[in-house]
């Protein structure tokens, strides 16, 4: 709008803006497009580790669920009762099942190291010689 | 403008920058000041690409520059009145630079008048004396009716005048 007379080029005069704006107007605008494109893969990542935990929570069971062996209540009744003597060794066969099951205990070189071998006593070959049943 | 790439940016920055700098230097004061709030504008311009219209790019530009240039003064003032005196002291350099700017005591003057301007005298007299836009235009960038204009024009050159007198 040409409304500038005499009065006003006096009063307001045009001055001219300090030199390479273009030049910095570009640079800002690259810096621009860096920092978003940071920012994209940033928001992308936080997104795919966000629908990762997701996934794995929902694949969790609400709540886990322990469930006690068959006849464990009662054996502990019964030890309680004083109707069955406490296992001395910490892997035991119910006694219900003794006859189809054994324990044995396997001692090895390290004292505090003990295994135990749970096996069916049907088709069960002769027991080896080290270790015995419970 | 259908698609508002970057060179397009450029050329409305090339064609832009020297009424635009001009509007925001009555504003702010300072050259340095003012060719941030330049550059800001159009880059906010830039962010905004997808949803500029060529019809109206012109006063968005303004729009925008004239809001910045509000804000960085409004700041200046609150961190001037907070006394922070790191602050004051980039200001004082900045009113150096300034008194450089105001090559003589009729410039210093003017820019008091200016300054004692109401808001929205000055951003119509600035816009009207700086930029090729018409009084639509002008409206559009203010949001003001187009009436408004020419009277809010005339009436900040009577202030300026009196303020001078």
């Amino acid at each position: 709008m040409d409304v500038r007379d005499h009065e006003t080029d006096r009063l307001l005069p045009v001055l001219d803006p300090p030199p390479g704006g273009l030049t910095r107007l570009r640079a800002r605008i690259r810096q621009d497009r860096r920092r978003r494109a940071r920012a994209w893969g940033l928001a992308t990542a936080v997104t795919g580790i966000a629908a990762l935990l997701l996934a794995v929570l929902v694949s969790i069971p609400a709540s886990t669920e322990i469930r006690a062996l068959p006849g464990l209540e009662s054996d502990l009744l019964a030890i309680q009762l004083g109707l069955v003597d406490p296992p001395l060794e910490p892997v035991s066969v119910r006694p219900d099942l003794r006859d189809e099951f054994a324990v044995r205990r396997i001692p090895t070189t390290d004292a505090r190291v003990v295994f135990y071998l749970v096996g069916a006593r049907s088709g069960d070959p002769a027991p080896p010689p080290a270790g015995g049943e419970l | 403008m259908p698609a508002f790439g970057e060179v397009e940016l450029e050329a409305l920055y090339e064609r832009l920058e020297k009424p635009v700098y001009n509007v925001v230097y009555r504003w702010v004061w300072n050259p340095e000041e003012a060719r941030d709030v330049v550059q800001e504008t159009f880059v906010r311009l830039w962010r905004m690409r997808k949803r500029v219209e060529a019809a109206t790019v012109e006063p968005l530009v303004y729009k925008i520059a004239v809001n910045l240039a509000r804000s960085r003064l409004r700041r200046r003032r609150i961190l001037r009145w907070v006394g922070l005196d790191a602050v004051s002291a980039t200001l004082r350099d900045a009113e150096d630079v300034e008194a450089g700017m105001a090559r003589s005591e009729d410039q210093a003057r003017v820019r008091e008048a200016v300054l004692a301007l109401p808001d929205e005298l000055r951003h119509v007299i600035l816009l009207c004396e700086f930029s090729d836009m018409d009084y639509e235009q002008i409206a559009e960038a203010l949001s003001i009716p187009p009436g408004t204009v020419g009277s809010r024009r005339h009436r900040a050159l009577k202030k300026l005048r009196e303020l001078l007198a």
